[in-house]
């Protein structure tokens, strides 16, 4: 009696499992989408994958779950999708992280060979802010203050191989600079305690800064790019005061979304082209704008190479900071 | 100032935004009530769900969500030892306690009162003091991050259960387990014994759910013939005098709310551990002993957890910068909605402001209403035969671990902790301190090593710190006096000083 | 002070010295992270952490050692005391499901592994007949699928044994 009325309640739970598979192999997308988020709630890429999504879902004609799974700097979310089936069902929506796991050895899944780039969304561009009551007016002046004196100037940082990390090492080589690096929790964190006065400098996204630097509680020495940001005036562009560093521009953290490369071609292409127009839509774009992205929207192979450009100037800037774990060379990582 | 008053009362006069607002307060109590839904997930799916609305309906919705959120983990805390949120660890200690001597329902309908007085004192603060408070929060260093969490782990000494050791030892274990996983910091591995799965860390609600849930749980397998403890429903609302003698309480522990919950870096889940210590060390005759269902001990945690809210939204709507995670969501909608959240804010949209203002105090009103109602029904859940309430209890544990983040090792933890638990229980220990220390680990340590790179990484630097700003020194000296009167060698002084 | 002490519970040095080895796990583990190379390496805290388990432990097990031996009642030894005080029955029945219904959570599917582990378990617990079990397993699960799968969309396991 027991055993029969179990084994009914089992019995339906494959009927529904064979009905909606033979539904997927008719039509993609059949069924909601996953989407695993590399970031905690409310971060840039969080923000940045929640705006996006409600566009993509519309042109796709169904919903993607949207689910973050934070820790290990992306690394578990990362993982998750690997491992999940390469049937398109499940998304990664991720930052530039994952192409620095290796040199950090995070894990030895190599992300540009595993992931299919979906759509590269947008780029930022980081700003260099510092508090307003230090003295310093340009980006020169800090330089000088960390040449002056070594390892005093604090920089707020956001652990190993975020952007401050990368900037700063781009940063020392311009040779003779030591400066100490407080890891804080995240952007949010290292701005806010910057405006507290426990740390004196932080290279940060301009999206995070712009708002503070507009109310004059941070002041903006230079935007890394090769020429000034509409949305920060007034504030030189890096190159101003050393025109060498241009050899690193553009660089800046990124967001966008990848499946599993063996996910069937038909399949991504139906993805890429979802995601094309949502991140087409004005008010995404204008939302991009507004925080001093700018909208890159690109996927496939025009995506790969920008993401191999990009991974191999950081990781080899890592490497010559003495900052990598595990040489590029041995990842086969070409030198810029 | 008219302008204030109108916007203020917006949510009031908008039939739309009042329902709203009432159904988010609703939704809010019973999402907090489920371990596993949080306040933050519910804020997050609400984004993707409120996209095309407006700015206020979609604020409206979330407030009510946060307001209802925070209270709703007493209830699960007080009926079935789980705390439905973190910040309700602190509420489970006396509050299941006096559920199981059947005034399960005084002890809703207290935390109730409580809830609403400490919401309103958190709103009071942002109404009043906002800009004054968010710069006095942002004095905080990582050194007073640190003084902080050591004040909020002395608590330790007092949840020891049979000896200091026995409380020592969990409260140093959850520390380790707080560490397990990728160092922030260093992006090292941390027990993480080469595997990509403990990268994450463990969840500590995942810990909070077996340890206070599960342990419980199996621990009441004991006594399943035992009788039923009849649950007194006759009176819910806490009586006059009752409130007259608990309100400097509830008034102190809502001040601590509102500083700890407008503090960056901590939320209402520290506010009510550290405002549950506070009352512990404060209060001279307590009803009953703390721990064994003392109307002090939700007292305080649920006046200090709801203040928490208001003082959250401090910085947030000053200055742009959460206040704990559930604002930072919030800040992430405003941007989606096309609006900048930073220092400007105020300045520009003006009627944000008093709009929020009045939108949680309407949140808050509906929280005592919803409350209050339906308390009889829920007290009845005590009553459930154990047969049945164990089973739900252990199913209800593990889909809400499952639901933190997908997946199913975290449930595995969470049974784990919760045998771990049993056997704790069994030899007398408390496992209040476990999640204590889970919680407050990784503050303390991420805290600890910024002070000491920001110091140079040397220990005279690191030590003059703390003399040299007045806000540490402050904080140190109050944690200096908390350890010296928890040793004998206080009570010596005090004998003698008695002794004339 | 030493009158007051209890009774030893059946396991309770075992248990003692179970903790101490953990501690002397964690403080080594906490050491091996990086060596503590600096005041403010990724170790200090865990190794700090092992380091009080470590000496709470002892202190523990001095007291466990002074308290009065475990009541063992005649023609019964200590692993069946252990037994019967600390683990009855219902306690090691009920850990056993709680196991084998995680173990089955992914291949057979949140629905049914959860069904099979509420029915059993109301059934073994309560003893109040076939008709309760089965209304009140079917009644609440169908409000957790409504809450979590729908109304939260966390994605339930589906199962992949029965496919």
């Amino acid at each position: 009696m027991i055993t029969r009325r179990t084994f009914g309640a089992l019995a339906a739970v494959p009927l529904l499992g064979g009905l909606r598979q033979a539904a997927a192999q008719e039509a993609f997308p059949s069924r909601d989408l996953l989407g695993l988020i590399q970031w905690g709630a409310g971060g840039a890429t969080d923000v940045t994958s929640r705006a996006v999504t409600p566009h993509v879902e519309a042109a796709l004609g169904h919903k993607i779950v949207l689910q973050n799974r934070p820790g290990g700097s992306g690394a578990i979310a990362m993982t998750a999708v690997h491992t999940a089936n390469p049937d398109g069902y499940t998304l990664l929506y991720a930052a530039e992280n994952p192409l620095l796991y290796g040199v950090l050895n995070l894990s030895r899944i190599d992300f540009v060979q595993e992931f299919y780039a979906v759509n590269v969304l947008a780029r930022g561009v980081p700003v260099i802010v510092t508090n307003p009551d230090r003295p310093w007016r340009t980006l020169k002046d800090l330089v000088d203050e960390m040449r002056r004196n070594p390892g005093r100037v604090r920089m707020a940082g956001t652990g190993p191989g975020g952007q401050p990390h990368v900037i700063s090492s781009m940063l020392s080589t311009l040779g003779n600079i030591r400066h100490i690096s407080v890891p804080f929790d995240g952007e949010g964190p290292g701005l806010t305690a910057l405006q507290g006065g426990h740390a004196d400098f932080m290279p940060a996204g301009s999206g995070a800064a712009a708002e503070h630097v507009r109310a004059g509680r941070l002041r903006a020495l230079a935007v890394w790019n090769t020429e000034p940001l509409p949305s920060f005036p007034g504030v030189p562009p890096a190159t101003a005061d050393f025109p060498e560093l241009a050899r690193f521009m553009p660089w800046g953290s990124f967001y966008g979304v990848w499946v599993k490369r063996s996910v069937p071609a038909d399949r991504r292409d139906k993805l890429v082209q979802a995601f094309k127009t949502g991140a087409t839509n004005p008010q995404f774009v204008e939302l991009m704008q507004r925080n001093g992205n700018v909208v890159m929207n690109i996927s496939g192979d025009e995506a790969d190479r920008f993401l191999k450009r990009w991974q191999s100037v950081t990781t080899w800037t890592l490497q010559e900071a003495g900052a990598a774990r595990t040489s590029p060379a041995e990842l086969g990582i070409p030198r810029p | 100032m008219s302008d204030s008053l109108s916007y203020f009362l917006m949510a009031w006069t908008d039939p739309q935004l009042l329902l709203l607002t009432a159904a988010g307060t609703f939704a809010g109590i019973y999402i907090g009530a489920i371990p596993g839904l949080s306040v933050t997930m519910a804020a997050s799916i609400l984004i993707s769900f409120t996209f095309s609305w407006d700015v206020n309906p979609a604020l409206a919705l979330i407030a009510g969500v946060f307001m209802g959120g925070v209270y709703g983990g007493s209830r699960s805390a007080i009926l079935l030892n789980i705390p439905g949120a973190p910040a309700a660890i602190a509420t489970a200690l006396d509050g299941f306690p006096l559920a199981k001597r059947g005034e399960a329902g005084v002890a809703i309908g207290l935390t109730t009162v409580c809830s609403f007085l400490g919401g309103f004192v958190g709103i009071a603060a942002l109404a009043i003091a906002a800009p004054a408070i968010s710069e006095f929060a942002l004095l905080f260093a990582p050194r007073d991050y640190l003084l902080l969490a050591v004040m909020g782990l002395l608590l330790v000494g007092s949840l020891s259960g049979e000896s200091l050791a026995k409380g020592l030892y969990a409260g140093a274990l959850g520390v380790a387990l707080g560490m397990v996983g990728m160092d922030p910091m260093t992006a090292e591995g941390r027990f993480t014994f080469g595997t990509v799965q403990l990268l994450g860390g463990i969840p500590y609600v995942a810990a909070m759910i077996g340890f206070f849930g599960v342990s419980e749980a199996l621990a009441q397998l004991h006594n399943l013939k035992a009788p039923r403890i009849k649950q007194d429903v006759s009176r819910i609302l806490p009586s006059w005098s009752l409130l007259r003698r608990y309100l400097p309480l509830s008034l102190r522990s809502s001040a601590i709310g509102v500083v700890i919950g407008a503090l960056p870096g901590t939320g209402g889940d520290i506010a009510a551990l550290m405002a549950y210590d506070q009352a512990k060390r404060t209060v001279k005759n307590p009803s009953r002993p703390f721990g064994e269902g003392a109307y002090e001990g939700v007292v305080a945690p649920e006046s200090a957890n709801n203040a928490a809210v208001g003082g959250a939204y401090i910085p947030m709507l000053t200055l742009g910068i959460p206040g704990d995670a559930v604002t930072a969501v919030i800040i992430g909608a405003l941007f989606i909605h096309g609006l900048k959240p930073g220092p400007m804010l105020m300045i520009e949209t003006p009627h944000l402001f008093w709009f929020t203002v009045g939108n949680l105090t309407l949140a808050n009103i509906f929280m005592l209403v919803f409350g209050l109602s339906g308390i009889r029904f829920f007290a009845k859940v005590v009553e459930t035969p154990p047969g049945i309430l164990i089973p739900l209890i252990l199913i209800l544990s593990v889909v809400g671990t499952y639901a933190i983040q997908n997946s199913v090792v975290d449930v595995y933890w969470m049974l784990g902790f919760g045998l771990f638990g049993y056997f704790l229980r069994i030899y007398g220990f408390q496992v209040g301190p476990v999640v204590l220390g889970m919680i407050l680990g990784p503050l303390m340590d991420t805290s600890y090593r910024r002070a000491m790179i920001s110091a140079g990484d040397d220990p005279v630097a690191f030590a003059q710190e703390f003399v040299t700003s007045p806000l540490s020194l402050v904080l140190a000296l109050a944690v200096a006096l908390l350890v010296i009167s928890q040793t004998p060698l206080w009570r010596g002084i005090r004998a003698r000083l008695a002794g004339g | 002070m030493e009158q007051t002490l209890r009774r030893r519970q059946p396991g309770e040095t075992v248990f003692g010295y179970a903790l101490l080895l953990l501690g002397l796990f964690v403080m080594a583990e906490g050491y091996r992270i990086d060596g503590l190379y600096s005041p403010s390496s990724a170790g200090v805290f865990p190794a700090l952490a092992g380091l009080v388990m470590t000496v709470s432990a002892l202190a523990i097990i001095r007291r466990i050692h002074r308290m009065r031996p475990a009541h063992i009642p005649e023609g019964s030894g200590t692993a069946r005391e252990f037994v019967r005080r600390t683990t009855p029955a219902d306690v090691a029945v009920m850990a056993a499901l709680m196991l084998a219904y995680m173990l089955a959570l992914e291949p057979v599917g949140f629905l049914g592994a959860s069904f099979a582990f509420l029915f059993l378990s109301i059934f073994y617990l309560h003893r109040g007949g076939l008709l309760t079990a089965l209304l009140v397993s079917t009644g609440s699960l169908a409000a957790i699928w409504v809450v979590f799968r729908v109304l939260f969309t966390v994605v339930l396991p589906s199962g992949w044994l029965f496919r």
